[in-house]
C-alpha cells in the first residue's frame, strides 16, 4: 500500500507540474497599452479620488462623471480640464469616477437612487426601461442648446443613426433621454506588413475578397489562414461584415423600415427584392459562398473556440492575415504586435444597381450598438444644468477633434476629423468611417425595446452556417427565421401588451 | 418509572440582557426579512406581472409568464430541454465524480506523503483565483493554435482529436470541456474541506484498527468515510444547488450564444442571457422561471437530504 501511495504521489507531482507549465505557457505575453499621460496646468487634479478643480471647489457645483474605462481615462480628464479653464466651467468642479463594471452596475445604482453621479457613460446596453421608469433626465433642451462658440445646436451637429436613437416613448411622448458618446468603426482589419510583403491588393468587391483568400492560401502554402474570428462571441464578429453587406444591398432607410417590426411578414419576408429581409438573404448567401463553403481553407483552425482576445492574439502573431473586428482592437491587442495593421473598407457586393448617382458603391459602417451618455433625473437641478453645459461643451469642434486624438475614436458629430492626429491604424479606421454612412440597430417598436424581436432571431446565422456547412443554407436559415417569428409573433404581442 | 414534572421558576431577564438579545437578533432577522421573505414574496408577485415600456407601469397578466415558459420549453428550436439535461448532469458530475475523487485525494494526502502540504495548496489555488482568470487560463490551454494541449496532441500525432472548430465550439466536446473545467477548478475546494474533516478523526480509533489488522483500504471505507460522512454529505448537498445556478464558466469559456448552439447551455445560462441581460422588461419572466425552478428543486433537495442522512449519518466524536 505504501508503495502504491508513493507512486500516486509521484504521479500527482508530475501531473501538477505539467499542468502548471502548460498554464503558464498558455498565457501569451500581451501587455495592454498604457493610458496617454497628460498634464493639467492651472487646475488641481487628485488622481486618487478623481477630483479636478480650478483654484478651489468651495461654493462650486459638483459634476461627478461615472464612465466605463474601455477608452482609458486620458480623454475625460482632458475634456474636464478644458471645461474648467474655459469660462463655461467657472462655477463647477469635477469628480471623475472610472468604473470598468459600470454597464452592469448602472441599473442597481439608478434603482437605489442615492449617491447618483451627474453624468453616466455606460457601454452599449438596453436603456429604454430606465427612461420608462423615470430614471433618466429629459434631454430635449440639451439637443436644442447652441454649441458654445458656434452657431449650430447640438442636435444639428449629430450625424447618422444617432439623430433619433436617443429618443424613447415615455407616457406617450417621444423625447430624448440619452446622448451620443463615441462611435465604433468595424470591418476587416488586415496585416498590412504581410499584405505589402506578398503584394496582396485590398479587395474592392466580394469577388476580389474570394480571390484574395485563395491567393493567401496559395502564396503561404496554407501556413497563414486568410481569416481568424472569435467564435465564442455572439456571431463571431462576422456581423461587422454581414450587416455592412445587408445595409449596402438594402440601404439604410430600408434597414430602418425593417427595424419597425410592424408585422412578421413585413419585416422578415425575404424572397422578393422588395422584401425587407431580402438584403439579409443576399448577405448570408455571400457569406456562405465566400466563407462557409471554404471554411477549412480560409479560416484558422480552432477559430470557433476563440475568445475575442485569443482571436486577436492569433492575428497579432501572424497566424491569420485578416480578422473581422473594430477600431478598439488596437488598444486591446496590438501592444506587442510587430507587424503593422490597418482596416480596409468592407468589400462591396458587385452589382451595378448598388451604386449611387456618382457611380460609387454605397458604403456603410455598421457600428454595432453604441455606447451612450445620460443624466439621471434624481439629482439636483444645478447638477443637471452643469452636466448639460459640459455635454454641450464636449460638442465644440476643437473638443471633438481632441477627443478623437486622445481616445482614438470618432464621435457621431459633424466635425473636421481630418485634423485629428492619431496612429496609422486609427487613421485607416477613420478613413473607412469618413467614406461611409454609419448605421446601427434602433427602433421604438415595443417588440424591440422589450427584447422580443431582434435583427436575427432564434440563433446567429453566421455561427449556425459555419457549424453546419453541409446541411444548413442561407435561404434555409431565412425560411426558419420567418417561420419561427411568425409562430412567436402573437405571443410577443401579448407579452408586450399589444 | 414515573417521572414527575420539574417546575423551575424562570428568571426574569434584565433590561440589558433583553437589549443584548434584540441587538444580536436584529441583523439576522432583518437579513432574513429583506433577503428571503421580501425577495420571495416580490418574486411571486412579479411572476404574475408585466412591465409596460410606454407608461413605465406594471400590469397584472395572470399566468402569462408561466405560459411563456411552457412555449419556450416546447417550441421546435428550443434550447431549454438540452439545457435542463446539462444542468442535471452538472449535479451528477459533482456528486458522482468530483466529490468521490476529492475524498480519495484528501485521504491519500492525509497519509503524510512527500510534499503533501504543497499539494493541498496547489489543489486549493484554483478555488481562490478569480473565475474570470481561471476560465481565461483554461481557454488558453486548449486554444487550437496558441494552447499547449493541442500543440502537445499535435506533436504526439493525435491532431485528429482536435475538432476543426476547437474544443469549445464542437458539439462533441464542448460540454465535456465544461465538466472537465468543473473537475479542475472544483476539486481543490472539496479536498481542503475533506482534509479538515479527516484530521479530526481520533488517532486512537485508527491505531486500534491497525492492531486488529486494518489495511489502508479498509481504513478508508470503514473508518474514514463513515466518520467524515457529514462533511461528504454537505459537499453532496452543495451539488444540488448547482442545478439551477451553474452558468458562469459556461458563459466565460463558451460564450452565451455559442454554448446554446453547441448544445452546452444550462438553465441558469438561459435565464441570464434571456432575462437578466434584457433588463427590467424581462424580469417577470425571470421571476416565473425562478418559481418553477423552486417548485422542481425543492423536492430534489429534500430527497437528497433524506438519502444523505440515511447513508451518511453524522457521528459525534
Amino acid at each position: 500500500m505504501k508503495k502504491l501511495l508513493k507512486l500516486f504521489s509521484v504521479a500527482l507531482t508530475v501531473c501538477i507540474f505539467a499542468l502548471a507549465v502548460l498554464s503558464v505557457t498558455g498565457c501569451g505575453k500581451n501587455k495592454p497599452s498604457s493610458d496617454i499621460e497628460d498634464l493639467y496646468p492651472g487646475v488641481t487634479f487628485n488622481e486618487k479620488n478623481g477630483e479636478m478643480y480650478k483654484d478651489t471647489k468651495e461654493e462650486k457645483t459638483r459634476i461627478k462623471i461615472s464612465y466605463s474605462t474601455g477608452q482609458g481615462n486620458a480623454w475625460i480628464r482632458r475634456m474636464a480640464y478644458d471645461f474648467l479653464i474655459d469660462e463655461e466651467g467657472a462655477d463647477y468642479y469635477f469628480v471623475l469616477d472610472g468604473d470598468s463594471e459600470l454597464t452592469s452596475a448602472v441599473s442597481s445604482k439608478l434603482e437605489a437612487g442615492v449617491g447618483l453621479s451627474e453624468i453616466y457613460m455606460p457601454l452599449a446596453s438596453g436603456w429604454n426601461a430606465y427612461a420608462s421608469l423615470g430614471y433618466l433626465e429629459n434631454l430635449n433642451d440639451l439637443y436644442s442648446m447652441t454649441v458654445p462658440g458656434e452657431s449650430v445646436t447640438v442636435g444639428e451637429k449629430i450625424r447618422g443613426s444617432w439623430t433619433d436613437y436617443g429618443k424613447a416613448v415615455v407616457q406617450g411622448s417621444l423625447d430624448y433621454y440619452i446622448f451620443p458618446w463615441n462611435e465604433h468603426i468595424t470591418g476587416i482589419v488586415y496585416n498590412k506588413t504581410m499584405f505589402d510583403t506578398y503584394g496582396w491588393a485590398i479587395p474592392e468587391t466580394t469577388d476580389d475578397l474570394l480571390d484574395l483568400c485563395n491567393k493567401i492560401v496559395t502564396d503561404t502554402k496554407g501556413r497563414i489562414a486568410p481569416f481568424v474570428y472569435p467564435g465564442t462571441i455572439s456571431g463571431g464578429y462576422w456581423d461587422f461584415l454581414g450587416t455592412n453587406w445587408w445595409a449596402q444591398v438594402a440601404g439604410t432607410e430600408r434597414m430602418d423600415e425593417f427595424m419597425k417590426f410592424e408585422s412578421a411578414e413585413k419585416s422578415f419576408s425575404y424572397m422578393k427584392e422588395t422584401d425587407l429581409s431580402y438584403g439579409k438573404l443576399v448577405m448570408l448567401e455571400e457569406f456562405e459562398r465566400i466563407i462557409v463553403k471554404n471554411r477549412e481553407k480560409f479560416i484558422l483552425k480552432g477559430s470557433g473556440s476563440k475568445t475575442h482576445l485569443t482571436a486577436q492574439l492569433s492575428f497579432a502573431q501572424g497566424q491569420a492575415a485578416m480578422i473581422p473586428t473594430g477600431s478598439w482592437v488596437e488598444n486591446e491587442s496590438f501592444g506587442d504586435m510587430e507587424d503593422e495593421a490597418a482596416m480596409m473598407p468592407t468589400p462591396v457586393i458587385k452589382n451595378e444597381t448598388l451604386k449611387d448617382e456618382n457611380g460609387n458603391y454605397i458604403r456603410v459602417n455598421y457600428s454595432g450598438q453604441p455606447d451612450y451618455i445620460f443624466i439621471p433625473s434624481g439629482i439636483k437641478e444645478e447638477g443637471k444644468e452643469g452636466a448639460k453645459k459640459f455635454l454641450a461643451f464636449m460638442c465644440k469642434d476643437e473638443e471633438l477633434v481632441r477627443y478623437t486624438n486622445v481616445s482614438g475614436a470618432p464621435r457621431p458629430f459633424d466635425y473636421d476629423i481630418g485634423k485629428c492626429e492619431t496612429s496609422a491604424f486609427i487613421q485607416s479606421c477613420i478613413n473607412v468611417w469618413k467614406d461611409s454612412t454609419t448605421w446601427f440597430e434602433k427602433s421604438t417598436s415595443k417588440l424591440w425595446t422589450a427584447n422580443k424581436c431582434r435583427k436575427f432571431n432564434s440563433n446567429s446565422p453566421y455561427t449556425y452556417l459555419l457549424a453546419n456547412p453541409d446541411t444548413a443554407t442561407a435561404i434555409g436559415w431565412c425560411a426558419n427565421e420567418l417561420a419561427s417569428v411568425q409562430r412567436s409573433w402573437p405571443q410577443w404581442l401579448e407579452q408586450v401588451g399589444e | 418509572m414515573k417521572v414527575g414534572k420539574i417546575y423551575r421558576k424562570k428568571r426574569k431577564k434584565t433590561f440589558g440582557e433583553i437589549v443584548f438579545i434584540c441587538v444580536m437578533l436584529a441583523i439576522p432577522v432583518t437579513h432574513f426579512c429583506l433577503f428571503w421573505v421580501y425577495i420571495n414574496i416580490d418574486s411571486i408577485r412579479l411572476s404574475f406581472q408585466s412591465f409596460d415600456m410606454n407608461s413605465g407601469a406594471w400590469r397584472y397578466v395572470g399566468f402569462m409568464n408561466y405560459r411563456t415558459f411552457w412555449q419556450e420549453l416546447t417550441k421546435a428550436e428550443s434550447v431549454l430541454p438540452k439545457s435542463i439535461l446539462n444542468s442535471f448532469s452538472v449535479f451528477l458530475w459533482n456528486d458522482l465524480v468530483i466529490v468521490p475523487i476529492s475524498v480519495i485525494c484528501a485521504y491519500v494526502l492525509s497519509k503524510k506523503l512527500f510534499f503533501a502540504s504543497g499539494f493541498k495548496v496547489i489543489f486549493f489555488l484554483p478555488a481562490i483565483i478569480s473565475v474570470t482568470v481561471l476560465t481565461l487560463v483554461f481557454s488558453f490551454m486548449f486554444d487550437s493554435t496558441l494552447g499547449p494541449v493541442p500543440i502537445l496532441l499535435d506533436k504526439l500525432g493525435l491532431s485528429s482529436w482536435i475538432p476543426f472548430e476547437g474544443f469549445f465550439a464542437s458539439g462533441k466536446t464542448a460540454w465535456g470541456m465544461i465538466l472537465f473545467y468543473g473537475l479542475w477548478s472544483g476539486i481543490g475546494y472539496d479536498i481542503v474541506l475533506v482534509t479538515g474533516a479527516i484530521t479530526r478523526i481520533p488517532e486512537d480509533i485508527v491505531e486500534a484498527g491497525r492492531i486488529d489488522g486494518l489495511t489502508s483500504i479498509k481504513e478508508f471505507f470503514y473508518i474514514t468515510i463513515p466518520m467524515i460522512g457529514s462533511t461528504i454529505g454537505t459537499l453532496l448537498m452543495l451539488g444540488t444547488t448547482v442545478i439551477f445556478s451553474y452558468f458562469l464558466p459556461v458563459r466565460l469559456i463558451l460564450g452565451g450564444d455559442n454554448a446554446n448552439s453547441v448544445g452546452a447551455g444550462t438553465i441558469a445560462l438561459y435565464i441570464v442571457t434571456n432575462v437578466r441581460d434584457a433588463g427590467t422588461v424581462q424580469m417577470p419572466l425571470g421571476a416565473a422561471f425562478g418559481i418553477i425552478c423552486a417548485i422542481i428543486g425543492t423536492p430534489i433537495v429534500f430527497i437528497c437530504r433524506k438519502l444523505i442522512d440515511r447513508f451518511l449519518p453524522a457521528y459525534e466524536y
